[in-house]
């Protein structure tokens, strides 16, 4: 039994995209933060 | 590690080196400014938002283990390698709550020392401090032996060099600028790692689809495509227990759960794992492509800046570089704050100077991060390869320590004997099965037994505890 | 974090020794079985030679984890073959260098042959993939499972106190 291409496929793209939106999210929270004079 | 696989020019690896030292230690120093106490220098103020909370949380727990070893464990152990790593996010998601317990339970405690001394008592608390000391120096010189071994292979920089300068870099900005610098650089690096997994990601997926990775894989590699492949299934519940154990009992997370803001920690911590759940697999899948790209990968922790430099060039090798240099910083950083802190709150304050002042502890804790970094770079120079396997011992300790842990943060009924059965009990049967079986059943079989043993020791407990006694410290 | 496997079985520890003494080895011990004597023959440009291309191992042991790591010696390019049991062959170096990694190997026996480039093949190693067991893998993985829900039981239920 093995993983198939569309898993690989689906885990690998998903991944990459996530961490893309981890790090605009990241940003984002920040000058909110900022905006709330609350950074710490 | 081949050391004669070199991807830079020596000059643009010191250029380099220069440049990201500066920025860590001028920042440092800025943020440093703001320190009065040791509360401000070791917990920064407890006023941490949840931005910086969140990135904290996740770099802490990058380290060049999760950009360097998930491609070595994606080459060894396949698919299975990879989202067996992604497990580690566990740690964090689990914490989430515990911080929230924590800083309920202790509003004015400092380290995850306390915890142990005010609920177990003095026993209990001896046998943390060497777990948890053990854990946190090996990991230490890991990172540090990791930094200079990785900055030789990529850029030529001598091995002792590369490594004094990380080290020393790291010492300096967290002695000036205490866990607020610490958090605050980690922020930035943070946002470096993951803009340069994803650049990474996609050149690679620009130069061979994944579908032509599934078939060379299926056609040479086909155990790394098994869903049934042994190594890798007895890898998942190891590792992931091992994970835990190092989150749950570590002070680097506790002094995070002391330090954000109110309400600011359940959420960071989630946050922190959702951000570190991709990033195995986002940095693993380069290795599966190796054979599709045709690099010949010579040992397999060379595998990722192999890849990287045949995709991208040089542009690549200058991007791994930094990638490496903030995954190292991110976690070097964070264990000389925690366990700094740690020395200084524990050791020096509860045993040695028990009336010492605020300003006076914030002294010591500084002059503890120094004589740490000290340790940590004699014991690296003379780069022996040994010492860093000495670190895989401690999956049994920190895997003992998990039960402990989470029953005496939730049950009254958790008790002394629970407790240090626990952690001595889990973590004999751990070793000695990690050199009668071998390392993949070490933390799972700590764990299990530690486990048993509390649980049968708080079902016949009649003790109850009184959760104000771990406010004492205010 | 740092909740990985070390590294190993690649190869097994055993001491990397120099061609000359090696050869000297197995050539003592083909002496001593007359049965291997062919062996000797398929390998000529071995005995006579000895800066041809050889592998620094004399045997690798068991891999049961699909990966191995090997080194060789050799003055210029090579390339190196990989032959399964069941008569598969492929080539898995070509060019110069002193050592590979291979993983993924699937259950079987190997043979590894190494040639200088446009050569003929100066020496061999026999590799063998024994998976571990899976049964006791998946025993294994189910006590992982439930201690982790375990855990996850006691911080659930107590969190949902809180």
């Amino acid at each position: 039994m093995s993983f198939s291409a569309g898993f690989l496929e689906a885990i690998v793209w998903a991944s990459l995209v996530w961490c893309a939106v981890s790090a605009t999210g990241l940003g984002v929270m920040l000058v909110r933060d900022a905006k709330k004079g609350s950074i710490w | 590690m081949t050391e004669r696989t070199i991807f830079l020019d020596p000059t643009l690896g010191w250029i380099l080196l220069a440049a990201f030292s500066v920025l860590w230690v001028g920042l440092g120093f800025y943020w440093g400014r703001r320190n009065k106490s040791f509360e401000d220098h070791a917990l920064a103020g407890r006023n941490i938002g949840l931005a910086l909370g969140s990135a904290t949380a996740a770099a802490t727990w990058i380290t060049s283990n999760t950009t360097m070893l998930a491609p070595q464990f994606a080459l060894e152990l396949g698919v299975w390698g990879m989202l067996a790593y992604s497990t580690a996010s566990l740690g964090l998601f689990l914490f989430a709550p515990l911080a929230v317990r924590i800083r309920k339970l202790m509003p004015h405690g400092y380290t995850s020392g306390d915890f142990f001394r005010l609920r177990y008592g003095r026993v209990a608390w001896a046998i943390f401090l060497v777990f948890t000391l053990f854990y946190s120096l090996t990991w230490l010189v890991s990172m540090a032996m990791a930094g200079g071994i990785l900055l030789e292979a990529l850029a030529g920089i001598d091995y002792v060099w590369g490594m004094s300068v990380i080290l020393g870099v790291c010492v300096l900005y967290t002695m000036r600028g205490g866990l607020g610098a610490v958090i605050g650089t980690d922020f930035i690096q943070t946002l470096i790692i993951l803009i340069g997994i994803v650049i990474v990601g996609f050149a690679v997926l620009s130069q061979v689809s994944v579908g032509e990775i599934h078939a060379e894989l299926t056609a040479h590699k086909p155990a790394l495509l098994d869903v049934l492949f042994p190594a890798a299934i007895m890898a998942i519940f190891n590792n992931l227990l091992f994970g835990l154990g190092e989150v749950f009992h570590n002070n680097v997370w506790w002094s995070r759960a002391f330090a954000f803001r109110d309400g600011v920690g359940g959420k960071a911590f989630l946050i922190g794992g959702f951000i570190w759940l991709p990033i195995p697999v986002a940095a693993g899948f380069i290795a599966l492509a190796s054979g599709a790209l045709g690099v010949a990968i010579p040992s397999s922790d060379m595998v990722a800046p192999l890849v990287i430099a045949q995709v991208l060039g040089t542009a690549g090798a200058v991007g791994i570089f930094i990638i490496v240099f903030c995954s190292l910083a991110s976690s070097i950083d964070s264990l000389l704050a925690a366990t700094a802190d740690l020395v200084t709150e524990d050791i020096w304050r509860r045993l040695i100077r028990p009336g010492s002042s605020a300003e006076h502890l914030k002294g010591a804790a500084q002059w503890v991060t120094l004589g740490l970094g000290l340790l940590t770079w004699a014991l690296c120079a003379p780069r022996i390869g040994t010492l860093a396997t000495v670190l895989f011992f401690a999956g049994p300790l920190v895997g003992a320590m998990i039960f402990p842990i989470i029953t005496g943060l939730y049950w009254r009924r958790a008790n002394t004997i629970a407790a240090v059965g626990g952690m001595v009990l889990g973590a004999g049967a751990g070793l000695v099965t990690y050199f009668t079986i071998g390392w993949f059943v070490a933390t799972t079989v700590a764990t299990a037994v530690s486990c048993a043993w509390v649980l049968g020791a708080c079902a016949m407990s009649k003790s109850r505890f009184e959760w104000i006694r771990l406010k004492e410290d205010a | 974090m740092i909740g990985a496997a070390p590294e190993r079985g690649s190869n097994g520890g055993s001491p990397i020794k120099v061609a000359r003494d090696k050869i000297y080895a197995r050539a003592t011990r083909l002496g001593l079985v007359p049965l291997a004597a062919s062996c000797l023959m398929a390998m000529p440009a071995m005995a006579q030679d000895p800066s041809a291309p050889a592998f620094t191992e004399d045997n690798v042991p068991v891999i049961d984890a699909g990966h191995v790591g090997f080194g060789w010696t050799a003055d210029g390019p090579v390339t190196i073959r990989l032959t399964r049991d069941n008569g598969e062959t492929r080539a898995v170096f070509g060019g110069q260098g002193e050592k590979l990694f291979l993983s993924g190997l699937a259950d079987g026996d190997y043979m590894l042959s190494i040639a200088p480039e446009g050569g003929a093949v100066s020496d061999t190693l026999a590799l063998e993939v024994r998976h571990q067991s899976l049964a006791r893998a998946l025993w294994l993985t189910l006590v992982g499972a439930v201690v982790f829900a375990l855990v996850l039981a006691v911080i659930v239920r107590g969190a949902r106190h809180d």
